[in-house]
């Protein structure tokens, strides 16, 4: 038989409040025992520097026995005797009630008691039950609370108005206030269950897993970049919007963790399971040139060890890494079984150390294929199938004219390229006609031209004008400075009669541009190469009839707003055959069959169009194809039988030893042999009946939520340097019903907040202050401050601008210039110009080196590591944030606009929940008055701000109720 | 309650409220006796914010450090650490024994040497040998301690750069000034404790966690001071908001807090009320610092700085003006230093002497006005990159232009004043500068060092965190007393 022990003492207080530090018996008569009076003293006062291997002196005092043996020289250091200095060193001496007390345990013999006693973390919770009765208990949440109360000597607090209550539970549940409207509704209906109804309803918004997945979000590291050096963008958002759908559909949360851990070994996982692997995708990643691809993956796989820990177990396994952990029964090899479990996931090496300077660790990706994803990529596929037999029908209809076609491709006719008999340009430039036929133009370059060029008499029948542009004569095919041209119109005059032109196809045409555009009189935007003018060009246009014999006269114009984009050296030819573009394409159309069949129906006008619309259809397909987002995913490296890694010593990537199979924490229940140890045995195992932490560390959490701090303070931390938890009944109560109800997250939230110990109002009193300041004991409701996000969506809110659109990309609200300075990326914060800047802040995109200021200010997390508790601090930067930070200015000025229809005490309500008292009415309406007479006085002013000296002055008294503690806090 | 709840209730001052509604004397002292606890235990005088000034472990030598950062990481080999025999092997294979086995992040091929194609020259009574590329430090030589043996764990800029600035190479562990300030809060309550300025090419690699607070309260995290814009997020007022108009509006939020304070007695908005009012004080304080157009003309000359560029000059002046006010740590980040020889311009030969000049007059400027304005005492000023650079070419793309690859395993700072001895070369290095072979300085050492300085004790500053005591020198680190005055 194990026996419980609560952790190592207490302090107790004069209200008989429990703390998790110091030393005093319960029992004052009781002698003094090592675990109860003795090693709490040590732990407060020496073991920071005396413990395990690395103890200062050689002096581990985390065992009892050497504490025992050295305990008069213990008793002569603290005091400062024999001329030594007093410890411990540089700090506080130890209390003289403290020293006298192991003085009075050495002189008792020093006992160390009886057997080694396991910490009561590690031993499953037993279902306790309370014998409590009273009319303020309305679930057993209740009972346990009002037993600490009971012995505290306190009384709980009055219920909280049902206008605060109604904005907690809003807060609590969807992270988004009610609006007035909700407000009122709710004061209207007096009908028993109101309150419940709306914690139903509550549940069941889709905002709901919003809320939940901001905390889940801290334990994932979930983030939009890789971090270190590079830092650069990765799409990690299929897995944000996996864990909030997740919690929408109430996933139980035994699922919840088989999924995310091993979603990829469940049989025929869905792309879903498969996503929900990201949970461990989201470790940092560092790209920098030189960087070991092994070591990366070892790095990895230690922080996937150590989350799982903190996230599952609310245990610090990362300690194990390098040693045996210091105060909690976890070995070296505990920590290399678990890595054993995680280090099998699959991984490619890309790129070559020798010749790329970079060779990268990559993991797997997947398409993020939804049925709307499978519904949509069908009716694209249909259309395409449709294009393509459209086209083949064209085709065949014009079967033996292709055939004559492929005939000429295979027997070229030449085109005869007559020397001009004269050319000349309109505005002054020099053209050298040349013995081939090019003319070549130098001397000014007018910033428009017109080459006029005279080919004299030339037979008829040709059907076709082809021009070519090449570099000749050190010239490029464009004479611009960026050797580009702009024809803007191609002319053809026989015997003066001015000819008409059919289709036109040329080789290369530049982006936004066209050659139709030189041939048919529209003369914009013109056929342009940029930037390939140092390449030869050819245009070849057909003619509406062939020419009749006579004079051939061409114009090249150039006349677009681009100035001195002429053409360079050129040649003019004319075509006869049926076939006229084949000169074009033949040497590519003669290799690929394909090719061939697509030049050919690019000849006829109606064909033609077939083939674009099946091109459309392609692009279509791809284009879609292209914006499934990926996902990043975990999966496992094939035909291994038995997970095995080496222990690593010093836990460094280059010291590896003894090699371990994959396996649990021995300190824990075993999940037995039947199955072989990989990710998704050790995963059920994590939620197995027999795990004694995880229902715990979870329930612990979901409390924290609430009220600003968990039963066990310190949430990841459960072994024996955390804190004590303040009501372990409750907590076991909470976790046994947890796993009673199948892990039903959705009915443990219903049962917190329908508890009368959540109901309360959370106005302190002197009493209250006096005896537990910090609410450990829940005589009164919680009074926390917003998260970061909370904040920033509550004032969207408030203000009626909060855009309430669920999941997709990341988004970039507003942020100031300046702050992402990358090295060796172009990636910029580019401001969202759309509604997409008043999206919630589960949504602002995470970058790791450079994190949203105004988030950090109010102590987000960059979500580097897993990180389960934020901090809560009070500062100045905070303030000139919700002052001056933009993304909060706008949520004011439209929170301005609402009061100056709807009135001042309505924007009051809208941002804290509660009507204003006459007093603070008062002091707002007086403060508007003092912004309309200043911005009155001082239009110019107003009108910076954006507005009339009427709006101005609302929007700082939008402002004001921003920045007010109450707006910012859940009370 | 755990440490960091206390942490975190002295933020919101209810841990006071607690002490005089009385928690207990015995239970108090408990907790402050705890060593984790100690620093703080100055808190319960005068100010009663995290960043009030608190007790160190030991008398400090130093009050204020200014850590000028070379992100990049020069070139110890042409600038501090003169190697004539490595000049005299130049364009010779580099001997197996050194190189064998290793990794380097771009050399390939068979390296060869290379000479400092710099020359170097005593200076000063102590005869330390510095570039010609830096003439202006080299006339402070005497007031100058070199460190020619630092040798680091990690050879990419990211890792390394965090190792040096937190102790570690992964992000998400408090930097030193965000320990500096945890142990010893600041003496300036209108000023952040804990300053970055920032120039250079770009930013540091290893992003905002090289100046982060990782795990402590966010209030410890260096807080940017900009060249350009707001010189601190969010302290100028939006246009359209006067500085009457900003106090009438702070009148007004100060009389609604006031109001629900008396309602719900909640300690924490009493913290709020105070907090505003320092960020309105802030908003003169801070502008009033960064307006350097009030030094003197001669002072700006010899800095040589341009005002509203981004520019390490500007900056060095205006660290020296944060210490004077009594800012804890300031950090100045200047990148551009990683010559691999890869382009012209990131060569030794252009690359390199263009950064100098960027760096030399007003770092030797900075020492020279602290010591003139008897602050070098009391300032500890260092310098240095997050590793050092090969004795051999990198040649990655070609010989074309001279340049060498990452090295952890030698290079050099420097350090001034704050208690450190003057004129000092500390540490030997091998005949090519490749490793140490006299008194090896480690990252955790330097680091140990500065916190002694400061009068903490490396081992004793510590913080739990999931469990663990969490220290900037992990579980290593040893104080160079020899290089103590």
């Amino acid at each position: 038989m194990r026996v419980v022990v609560w952790g190592i003492g207490c302090v107790v207080l004069s209200a008989g409040l429990c703390l998790p530090v110091g030393a005093q018996t319960v029992n004052k008569k009781a002698l003094p025992t090592y675990t109860g009076d003795v090693a709490p003293i040590m732990k407060a006062n020496c073991l920071s520097c005396h413990t395990g291997k690395t103890s200062s002196a050689g002096l581990d005092l985390t065992k009892p026995e050497i504490v025992k043996k050295r305990v008069n020289v213990i008793l002569q250091r603290m005091r400062g005797e024999g001329g030594m200095p007093v410890m411990p060193l540089g700090f506080k001496a130890v209390p003289k009630e403290q020293i006298a007390k192991i003085e009075e345990w050495a002189k008792n013999g020093a006992p160390i008691g009886g057997p080694k006693k396991l910490h009561w973390a590690y031993i499953a919770p037993s279902r306790p039950i309370s014998k409590l009765t009273s009319k303020w208990i309305a679930n057993p949440i209740d009972a346990f609370v009002l037993e600490r109360l009971n012995s505290a000597k306190l009384t709980p607090s009055k219920p909280a108005t049902k206008e605060t209550l109604l904005r907690r539970v809003y807060l609590d549940l969807i992270g988004i206030p009610p609006t007035v409207e909700q407000l009122d509704a709710f004061l209207k209906d007096l009908r028993p269950g109101a309150y419940e109804r709306v914690v139903d309803q509550l549940l069941k918004s889709p905002h709901y897993g919003e809320r939940q997945a901001r905390f889940w979000l801290d334990y994932a590291r979930y983030a939009d970049s890789n971090g270190y050096e590079k830092d650069l963008t990765r799409q990690a958002f299929p897995f944000r919007d996996w864990v909030i759908n997740a919690y929408n559909q109430n996933m139980p949360f035994d699922q919840f963790t088989v999924e995310q851990l091993a979603g990829d070994l469940l049989p025929n996982p869905s792309i879903q399971q498969r996503i929900a692997t990201g949970f461990h995708r989201n470790s940092m990643f560092n790209e920098e040139g030189g960087v070991d691809p092994a070591e990366s993956q070892f790095n990895t796989v230690i922080d996937r060890v150590s989350t799982t820990g903190t996230v599952w177990l609310g245990t610090t396994l990362g300690c194990a890494r390098c040693h045996d952990h210091k105060y909690d029964p976890f070995s070296q090899r505990d920590f290399f079984k678990s890595y054993a479990v995680f280090a099998n996931t699959d991984y490619r090496v890309e790129g070559d150390y020798k010749k790329t300077f970079s060779e990268l660790w990559r993991e797997p990706n997947v398409k993020v294929v939804t049925p709307e994803v499978e519904t949509q990529k069908a009716k694209l596929n249909a259309e395409l199938t449709a294009a393509e037999a459209r086209l083949k029908a064209a085709i065949e209809a014009n079967k033996s004219e292709f055939e004559r076609w492929k005939t000429e491709l295979a027997n070229p006719k030449s085109v005869p390229t007559p020397v001009p008999m004269s050319a000349r340009s309109t505005q002054g430039a020099t053209l050298t006609i040349r013995q081939d036929g090019f003319v070549v133009p130098s001397g000014s370059n007018p910033n428009t031209d017109n080459y006029v060029v005279d080919l004299g008499d030339q037979p008829g029948g040709t059907n076709a004008l082809r021009i070519e542009v090449a570099p000749t004569d050190g010239k490029a095919s464009g004479r611009s400075s960026s050797d580009n041209f702009v024809l803007t119109a191609v002319e053809l005059e026989v015997d003066g009669i001015k000819q008409s032109f059919k289709l036109a196809r040329a080789d290369y045409v530049q982006e936004s541009h066209s050659v139709e555009s030189a041939i048919n009189g529209t003369g914009k935007p013109g056929w342009a190469v940029y930037p390939r003018g140092k390449m030869p060009h050819t245009l070849i246009a057909t003619l509406s009839k062939p020419l009749a014999p006579g004079k051939v006269l061409v114009r090249l114009k150039m006349e677009s707003q681009y100035y001195q984009h002429n053409v360079g050296p050129f040649r003019l030819g004319l075509i006869k055959s049926d076939f006229p573009f084949l000169d074009l394409v033949a040497k590519e159309a003669r290799s690929k069959p394909d090719i061939a069949l697509r030049e050919f129906a690019a000849g006829s006008a109606e064909m033609q169009d077939q083939y674009q619309k099946l091109q459309f259809a392609k692009q279509a397909l791809s284009n879609y194809e292209n914006s499934i987002p990926s996902a990043m995913v975990l999966a496992e490296k094939p035909g291994v039988k038995e997970l095995k890694a080496p222990i690593h010593h010093r836990g460094e990537f280059m010291s590896p030893g003894e090699m371990v199979t994959a396996g649990t924490p021995a300190i824990l229940p075993q999940p037995g042999t039947s199955t072989k140890m990989d990710r998704l045995s050790y995963a059920k195992w994590l939620v197995s009946a027999k795990n004694p932490l995880t229902a715990r560390v979870q329930m612990n959490r979901m409390w924290a939520q609430y009220f600003g701090r968990g039963i066990v303070a310190t949430d990841e931390d459960f072994g024996l340097q955390g804190s004590l938890p303040t009501h372990p009944r409750l907590l076991d109560w909470l976790a046994t019903e947890f796993m009673a109800k199948k892990w039903d997250l959705k009915a443990m939230h219903r049962l917190i907040v329908t508890s009368s110990t959540y109901r309360q109002s959370s106005a302190t009193s002197k009493l209250l202050l006096d005896k537990d300041p910090e609410n450990l004991l829940f005589a009164r409701g919680p009074r926390v401050r917003m998260d970061a996000e909370m904040i920033r969506d509550n004032a969207l809110a408030a203000s009626g601008i909060l855009n309430a659109k669920i999941g997709g990309p990341s988004v970039m609200p507003y942020q100031p210039e300046g702050i992402w300075g990358m090295v060796y990326t172009n990636e910029n914060w580019m401001v969202a110009q759309n509604e997409d800047r008043n999206r919630r802040g589960l949504y602002v995109f995470i970058k790791r080196t450079s994190p949203y200021p105004s988030f950090m200010a109010f102590d987000a997390t960059p979500r580097e590591v897993c990180s389960t508790r934020r901090s809560r601090t009070n500062t100045p930067l905070q303030a000139l944030t919700l002052l001056n930070d933009r993304a909060y200015l706008e949520p004011a000025s439209a929170l301005g606009v609402r009061m100056a229809s709807k009135g001042v005490a309505y924007g009051f309500r809208s941002a804290t929940g509660r009507k204003p008292s006459p007093t603070e009415l008062n002091v707002l309406n007086r403060a508007l008055s003092t912004f309309k007479t200043k911005y009155g006085s001082r239009p110019e002013l107003a009108k910076a701000l954006g507005g009339t000296p009427n709006t101005a002055a609302y929007t700082m008294l939008g402002n004001v109720i921003l920045n007010l503690d109450e707006t910012i806090t859940k009370e | 309650m755990d440490q960091r709840e206390i942490l975190e209730a002295i933020t919101r001052r209810t841990f006071f409220k607690k002490v005089g509604y009385g928690l207990g004397n015995v239970a108090l002292a408990t907790m402050l006796a705890d060593p984790a606890f100690a620093a703080i235990a100055g808190q319960q005088k005068g100010r009663k914010d995290p960043m009030s000034p608190k007790k160190p472990h030991f008398k400090p030598k130093a009050k204020s450090i200014i850590y000028l950062f070379m992100a990049g990481a020069p070139s110890q080999l042409d600038l501090f650490d003169y190697k004539p025999v490595l000049n005299k092997f130049d364009g010779d294979f580099c001997p197996d024994e050194y190189i064998k086995g290793e990794r380097f992040p771009f050399i390939r091929e068979k390296p060869r040497l290379l000479g400092s194609p710099h020359s170097f020259k005593q200076h000063g009574n102590s005869g330390q040998m510095i570039s010609t590329m830096l003439p202006h430090l080299a006339e402070i030589a005497d007031d100058i301690s070199v460190i020619r043996t630092m040798h680091t764990d990690q050879f990419n800029h990211a890792p390394a750069q965090l190792l040096m600035n937190t102790g570690f190479q992964v992000p998400g562990r408090p930097s030193i000034g965000s320990w500096l300030t945890y142990g010893l809060g600041s003496d300036n309550a209108d000023l952040p404790g804990f300053v970055v300025l920032l120039s250079g090419i770009n930013n540091p690699d290893g992003g905002k966690s090289c100046y982060g607070s990782g795990f402590l309260p966010s209030v410890y995290q260096g807080v940017e001071f900009r060249s350009s814009g707001e010189p601190v997020l969010f302290v100028d007022n939006p246009d359209g908001v006067s500085s009457d108009i900003r106090r009438d509006s702070l009148d007004a939020i100060r009389d609604l807090n006031g109001l629900r304070s008396k309602e719900v007695l909640d300690p924490e908005i009493e913290t709020r009320i105070a907090q505003y009012e320092l960020a309105y004080r802030m908003q003169t304080s801070v502008p009033d610092l960064m307006d350097i157009s009030k030094e003197p003309q001669s002072i700006q000359e010899e800095y040589g700085v341009e005002p509203g560029k981004k520019s390490f000059a500007n900056n060095c002046l205006l660290a020296r003006r944060m210490v004077e006010r009594g800012v804890r740590c300031v950090q100045l980040y200047h990148r551009g230093w990683d010559h691999h020889g890869d382009s012209e311009g990131n060569d030794l030969k252009h690359g390199l002497p263009d950064m100098c000049r960027q760096i030399d007059k007003a770092a030797a400027t900075l020492i020279k006005d602290l010591k003139r304005r008897g602050l070098l005492d009391e300032t500890i000023v260092v310098w240095g990159g997050e590793f050092g650079r090969t004795p051999m070419i990198e040649a990655r793309g070609g010989v074309k232009f001279p340049g060498r690859d990452h090295h952890p395993k030698a290079y050099s700072m420097f350090v001034a004043g704050g208690g450190f001895k003057a004129g000092v070369s500390y540490g030997k290095t091998d005949e090519l500068g490749y490793n140490p072979v006299e008194d090896p300085v480690h990252v955790h050492d330097l680091n140990a060092t500065l916190l002694h300085l400061m009068g903490l004790e490396h081992t004793q500053l510590t913080y739990k965190y999931q469990g663990r005591n969490f220290r900037l020198t992990d579980v290593s680190g040893e104080v160079l007393t020899k290089l103590i005055a």
